[in-house]
C-alpha cells in the first residue's frame, strides 16, 4: 500500500517525551488545596488537614491512573491510498488496548509530524476502549502541498480519571509517503485522444473488457472492479483481472526541464494530474511524456498511481529521463 | 443506567453531602435548612426545555443576586455573619443544581461541594463530619471521573457532532458496573493515602486564624450554684461525659465515683460555694500533686473527659495526684495549669474545647493528713435561717444517744438509705414556695439523689458534724468495642463528705434503687456503644492529632519498620509490642473488619452491578456449553470468526455434533440479535440433544 506506515512491532516502538501538565480545572484545584493547607497550618484544625490529604490523594491518584489508562496501547495508522494535495484525505487512527483487564478512557491520539509544519492533526479522540479491544477513528487531513510527506508518530494523552493532570507520551512510528498533485480540471489543449467519439462512449461506461480471471484487491484498485459475490464465498475481497485491449489512450505532456520553481509549473503538474486521473476514471489509457525525458503509460484498468507519484515528486529542471 | 442519568445521580449525592457538612452544627438554622432542601428537591424538576429559556437562565442570576443582597442587609441589620455566609453558599449550591445544562455547571457544583466540606470544619468536629468526609471520600471518584467524561464528550463531540454527544452521555456501556466497582475501589487507596498525608504533614500551625473551639456539652450541678432537682431528669441522658481506662480489670463490672465538686452553703432551696481565692496546684516531675507526692506505686486510671461547659476535673476516690500532659498549640508544648479551690474543687484553666485526657493516680491507703480549721468547721456547720423546724427535730431524734461523729453519721445515713422509709424516685411533687426538704424527708419520702444528699447534709450538720454536699458521677459501662468505661450524664450524681475521725469520708445515702433506673441494655445501646467507641478512636486519632501524637506514631512506625526487617534493638518487651504480629494481635479487630467489609461490600457491589447492567440471555449458558464442547473436540470457534462459519466447516465435514450446533446457535444468535423468545423446553431439549451427540 502507498504511504502505509511501516510496520513495526510494538515492543521496538520508543516511548518518547512523557508529557505532564495541570488542566484548568487541576489548576484551580491545586490552588485550592494550597488554601488548605494553609488554612491547615495556620488553624492548626486537623479536620483542615484531612481535607487536604484527600485533595491531595485525588491528585496522586489521579496521576497513577492516568499513566494506568495510557499503559498497554497499541496505535496504528492507516493512510490512505491516494493523498491529493489540498484536498482532504481520511487517514484512520488504529487503537488497541492489550489490558487484560483494565478499559483506557479517554485517550486522545495526535499524528505527529515533523516540527514545524502545520499538517498536524486535530487528533481523534477515543472515549472507552475496552480490554482487548480494538477501535479504530478516522479523521480527515488536508496537505497543502504535493510531495514526500513524513509523519514521526503519535502523541496520546488522557486526562483520565479525574480531569486534573493530563499525562501523555510520545510514541515513535515515523511513515513516509508522497502527496499526489492537486487535480485540477484539464485544459482543452492537454490531450487529445487517440480514438473516435463511439468508442469513448463505451469506454466512459467501464465496461465492455475482458475478463482474465480474479485476484487479491490491492489498495488503489477501483471498487467497481471488486468481484462482491466472490469475495463474499472466499472471505476476502477480490477484483477482476481484465485482459489488456485497444482501449483508447489520450497523452499527457508536462514541460519540466525548462520550467522554473512558481505557479505556472505547479498550475502545470496539476492539470495534468486532474487530467491523468478523469482520463484513467473514464476508462482510457493514459500516455504521459515529460520534457526530461519521463515517460510513461497506463493501460486502461492498470493502476496509475506510479504516473502520480512521479507528479508529485516531480521538480523543475529535471535532467534525467527517465522511462517506464 | 445511562451515563448522563448516572452523572446526575452521583451529583446530587455529591452535592448532598456538601449541604449535610453545612447543616452540621448549629449555625444554620433549621429553617434556613428546610428552604435549602426544598431547593435541593425542586432543582431535580428543572431539565433542558428550562435550560434552553434565556429568561430561566435569567430568573436564576436574577434569585441569585437577589439573596446575595438580602445577605448583605441582613448583616448589615447585625446578623451573625457566619450562617449567613453559609446560607449564601448553600443557595449557590441550589442555583448550581437548577442550571446545570453542561460539564462547567457541574464542575462548578463539584467545586462548592469541596468548599461547603472545608466550611464544615469550623462547625463541628463530631462523628457527624466523619460521616460526611467518608462519604466525600466514596462519592469523590465517581464524581470527578464522570464529571471529566462528560467534559471530554462535550468538548470532543459538542461543537462538530450534538448527535453524537447526545448518543455518547445516553450510552450505558461507557460507565457500567465495572467503572463503577472500580471508581469505588479508588476509595481504598485514597483513605489510605490521606491518612498518610494526614499523618505526615507536620503539625506547625501559626494559629494565625482559629476557629473550632467549641463550648463542650452542658453538665449541671459543677458550676457555682445547683438549685435542688436539676438532676434526676437527666439519669437516662446516654451522652458520654468521660471514658475511663483503669489499670487492671478491664471488662469486669466495675463501678467508679468520680468526685467532681463539693458545696459548702446551704439557702434553703439549692447549695452555693463560697467565694474562695483559687490556688494554683503545684507540680512536680510532670505530676499535679493534689494530697501527697506520688510514691510511682500508685494505680492509675486514664480519664478522657469531653469537652464540657465547666472546666473540673474528675477524680477517683483515693487520688493523691494527677499527671496531665501538655497541650501542644503552634508545635510548641504548654503545660497544664491546674488551680484549687476550698471543698477540693479542682479546675483546669485552659480550657481548648477538645477532649482532655488525664492520668490519676490512686493510692486509697495512703497516708493523707487533712484538717479543718474553725473557720472550715464554722463553714461546713452552717444551716440556713428558714430551715424547717422537723428537719432539725429529726435530726436531733436520729442522733439521741449517739457518743461520736461516726454514729450520728451511721445512723442518719441508715435512715435515709437503708430504713425502708424512702425510695429512689426520678420523679419529685411541686414542692412551690415550701422548704423541698421538708417535702422530702416528711410527706413524698422519695426523691432523686440530690434530695438524699442534701437531706443528708443538712441533717448531719444539724446534728453538728461537717459536712458537704458533693456532685460528680457514679457509674460505668464497659465499652467492649473501644474496651474503656464510659460515664454518661445520666451517671451524675450527688453524695455527701463528713469530717469523721479527722478525715473527709464519702457518704452514699441513695438508696441502691438508683441502679435500676439507669438506662436499659439492649440492641440500641449496644450500637450506641460502638458508635463511641468509634467517636472515641475519632476524637483522638483525628480530631486530637497533634504534634506529639505525629512524633510518636512515626517513631512507632521506625521501630515497626526496623523490627520487620529484624535489625531492631529494642527491650524484648518493646520489641514485643512492637512487633509486626504483635500490632496485629494489637490492633482494633473492628477496625480491620470494617476495612474488610468496606472492600467486600464494593467488590460484591460492583460485581452485582454489573450482573444487573448486562442482559443475561437464556440460551446463552447452552451456547457456552457448545463452546466448550466444540473446543473439547478440537473443533472450537477461532476467535474473531462468526460461529456460523464454524459451523459450515463441521457440516462440510459432516461432522456428527454439526446438526445440534447449528440449532443451539440459531437459537441463540435469534435470542441476541433477533429478539426470539426461548423457552427453557427448548434449552432443556437442546441441551439433552447436545449432551447425547458428545457422548
Amino acid at each position: 500500500m502507498l504511504g502505509r506506515s511501516k510496520k513495526k512491532k510494538p515492543d521496538e516502538r520508543r516511548k518518547l517525551r512523557p508529557r505532564f501538565r495541570l488542566t484548568g480545572e487541576g489548576k484551580v484545584y491545586v490552588f485550592v488545596a494550597l488554601g488548605v493547607g494553609l488554612a491547615a497550618v495556620n488553624t492548626g484544625n486537623n479536620l483542615l488537614y484531612l481535607v487536604l490529604g484527600l485533595m491531595l490523594s485525588a491528585l496522586l491518584v489521579s496521576g497513577t491512573l492516568s499513566d494506568l489508562s495510557l499503559w498497554g496501547l497499541r496505535i496504528r495508522r492507516v493512510v490512505p491510498a491516494q493523498i491529493f494535495a489540498a484536498q482532504p484525505a481520511q487517514f484512520e487512527i488504529e487503537i488497541r488496548n492489550t489490558k487484560r483487564w483494565f478499559s483506557s478512557f479517554s485517550i486522545e491520539v495526535e499524528d505527529v509530524a515533523p516540527n514545524g509544519e502545520q499538517e498536524s492533526s486535530g487528533g481523534c479522540f477515543f472515549l472507552k476502549v475496552p480490554p482487548k479491544g480494538t477501535q479504530r477513528v478516522p479523521y480527515p487531513r488536508t496537505f497543502s502541498s504535493r510531495g514526500e510527506q513524513e509523519l514521526l508518530g503519535f502523541q496520546i494523552r488522557t486526562r483520565f480519571p479525574f480531569g486534573l493532570i493530563e499525562k501523555g507520551r510520545t510514541l515513535r512510528d515515523p511513515a513516509t509517503f508522497v502527496k499526489y498533485p492537486t487535480p485540477l480540471p484539464p485544459e482543452e489543449s492537454d490531450g487529445e485522444p487517440e480514438a473516435s467519439a463511439g468508442d469513448l462512449r463505451e469506454h466512459q461506461q467501464g465496461l465492455g473488457h475482458e475478463v482474465d480471471g480474479i485476484r487479491e484487491y490491492k489498495p488503489g484498485d477501483d471498487a467497481r472492479a471488486i468481484h462482491w459475490r466472490r469475495s463474499a464465498r472466499l472471505d476476502q475481497i477480490v477484483v477482476r483481472k481484465r485482459k489488456p485491449d485497444n482501449a483508447p489512450t489520450l497523452s499527457f505532456e508536462l514541460d519540466d526541464q525548462r520550467a522554473v520553481p512558481g505557479e505556472a509549473f505547479e498550475h502545470a503538474v496539476s492539470t495534468n494530474t486532474g487530467g491523468i486521473v478523469e482520463a484513467h476514471r473514464s476508462g482510457f489509457g493514459v500516455r504521459f511524456e515529460s520534457s526530461s525525458g519521463f515517460r510513461h503509460e497506463v493501460r486502461a484498468g492498470e493502476r496509475v498511481d506510479p504516473l502520480l507519484r512521479w507528479l508529485g515528486l516531480v521538480e523543475p529542471g529535471t535532467k534525467e529521463g527517465q522511462t517506464e | 443506567m445511562t451515563l448522563l442519568r448516572l452523572h446526575v445521580l452521583v451529583s446530587y449525592l455529591f452535592a448532598g453531602l456538601g449541604l449535610i457538612g453545612l447543616s452540621l452544627g448549629t449555625e444554620v438554622s433549621t429553617g434556613a435548612m428546610l428552604l435549602l432542601a426544598v431547593g435541593y428537591v425542586g432543582s431535580l424538576f428543572a431539565g433542558p426545555k428550562q435550560w434552553a429559556s434565556p429568561r430561566f437562565s435569567r430568573f436564576v442570576d436574577v434569585a441569585l443576586v437577589a439573596t446575595l443582597l438580602l445577605q448583605v442587609l441582613r448583616g448589615l441589620l447585625g446578623a451573625s455573619v457566619l450562617p449567613l455566609v453559609l446560607e449564601f453558599a448553600g443557595v449557590l449550591q441550589i442555583t448550581r443544581l437548577i442550571y446545570r445544562p453542561s460539564a462547567r455547571e457541574y464542575y462548578h457544583i463539584l467545586a462548592l461541594s469541596i468548599l461547603h466540606l472545608i466550611a464544615a470544619t469550623v462547625l463541628t468536629s463530631g462523628l457527624d463530619y466523619a460521616a460526611v468526609f467518608f462519604g466525600f471520600v466514596l462519592v469523590t471518584p465517581w464524581m470527578l471521573a464522570m464529571t471529566h467524561l462528560r467534559a471530554e464528550i462535550e468538548r470532543h463531540y459538542g461543537p462538530s457532532s450534538p448527535r453524537t454527544m447526545q448518543r455518547m452521555l445516553q450510552s450505558k456501556s461507557v460507565a457500567g458496573g465495572k467503572f463503577l466497582g472500580g471508581m469505588a475501589a479508588l476509595t481504598l487507596p485514597l483513605f489510605v493515602l490521606s491518612a498518610a498525608f494526614f499523618m505526615l504533614v507536620p503539625r506547625v500551625g501559626v494559629g494565625f486564624l482559629d476557629f473550632g473551639r467549641e463550648s463542650g456539652q452542658q453538665v449541671a450541678g459543677f458550676g457555682g450554684n445547683v438549685e435542688l432537682g436539676g438532676f434526676g431528669t437527666i439519669r437516662d441522658n446516654p451522652e458520654v461525659v468521660m471514658r475511663i481506662v483503669p489499670a487492671q480489670n478491664r471488662g469486669q463490672n466495675q463501678t467508679f465515683r468520680l468526685r467532681g465538686t463539693s458545696f459548702d452553703l446551704y439557702d434553703g432551696r439549692g447549695w452555693q460555694r463560697s467565694n474562695s481565692e483559687p490556688e494554683p496546684v503545684r507540680a512536680s516531675l510532670g505530676t499535679f500533686i493534689l494530697r501527697a507526692p506520688p510514691r510511682f506505686t500508685e494505680r492509675r486510671m486514664q480519664i478522657t473527659l469531653e469537652p464540657i461547659s465547666e472546666p473540673v476535673l474528675f477524680l477517683p476516690e483515693g487520688t493523691i495526684g494527677v499527671e496531665i500532659p501538655p497541650r501542644i498549640s503552634e508545635a510548641q508544648p504548654i503545660e497544664r495549669r491546674l488551680s484549687r479551690r476550698e471543698g477540693l474543687d479542682i479546675r483546669f484553666d485552659d480550657a481548648d474545647g477538645m477532649a482532655f485526657q488525664y492520668s490519676a493516680l490512686i493510692a486509697p491507703e495512703a497516708e493523707l493528713s487533712e484538717r479543718l480549721s474553725a473557720e472550715q468547721r464554722e463553714l461546713y456547720l452552717q444551716l440556713p435561717n428558714g430551715l424547717s423546724e422537723r428537719v432539725i427535730e429529726q435530726a436531733r431524734e436520729l442522733t439521741r444517744e449517739s457518743v461520736s461523729d461516726a454514729e450520728r453519721v451511721r445512723r442518719i445515713l441508715d435512715w435515709l438509705r437503708n430504713s425502708g422509709t424512702f425510695e429512689y424516685s426520678l420523679t419529685m411533687p411541686d414542692v412551690g414556695e415550701r422548704d423541698p426538704l421538708d417535702v422530702f424527708l416528711f410527706e413524698a419520702k422519695s426523691g432523686h439523689c440530690e434530695y438524699f444528699s442534701s437531706a443528708f447534709s443538712v441533717l448531719a450538720r444539724a446534728a453538728g458534724v461537717p459536712t458537704r454536699n458533693v456532685t460528680g458521677f457514679l457509674g460505668g459501662t464497659y465499652n467492649r468495642y473501644g474496651r474503656y468505661y464510659t460515664i454518661t450524664q445520666g451517671d451524675a450524681h450527688s453524695w455527701a463528705e463528713a469530717w469523721v475521725d479527722g478525715r473527709w469520708q464519702t457518704v452514699d445515702p441513695t438508696p441502691p434503687g438508683r441502679g435500676e433506673l439507669g438506662p436499659s441494655n439492649n440492641l440500641l445501646s449496644d450500637f450506641r456503644a460502638f458508635i463511641d467507641a468509634v467517636r472515641a478512636r475519632w476524637q483522638r486519632d483525628v480530631v486530637g492529632f497533634d504534634l506529639r501524637h505525629q512524633t510518636e506514631g512515626l517513631r512507632s512506625l521506625y521501630r515497626w519498620f526496623r523490627q520487620a526487617r529484624g535489625t531492631g534493638t529494642e527491650s524484648p518487651d518493646q520489641s514485643e509490642n512492637s512487633s509486626p504480629s504483635a500490632w496485629l494481635r494489637s490492633s482494633n479487630p473492628f477496625g480491620f473488619a470494617g476495612i474488610l467489609a468496606l472492600i467486600a461490600s464494593f467488590l460484591v457491589g460492583g460485581w452485582l452491578f454489573s450482573r444487573r447492567s448486562r442482559k443475561r440471555y437464556r440460551s446463552e449458558a447452552l451456547f457456552r456449553e457448545l463452546e466448550r464442547t466444540l473446543s473439547k473436540l478440537g473443533k472450537e470457534v477461532p476467535a474473531g470468526s462468526p460461529p456460523m462459519q464454524q459451523i459450515r466447516v463441521l457440516e462440510k465435514e459432516d461432522h456428527p455434533i454439526a446438526n445440534v450446533s447449528r440449532k443451539i446457535a440459531t437459537l441463540y444468535l435469534g435470542e441476541r440479535f433477533g429478539d426470539l423468545t426461548v423457552r427453557p423446553t427448548e434449552i432443556r431439549e437442546l441441551r439433552r440433544e447436545l449432551r447425547r451427540t458428545r457422548n
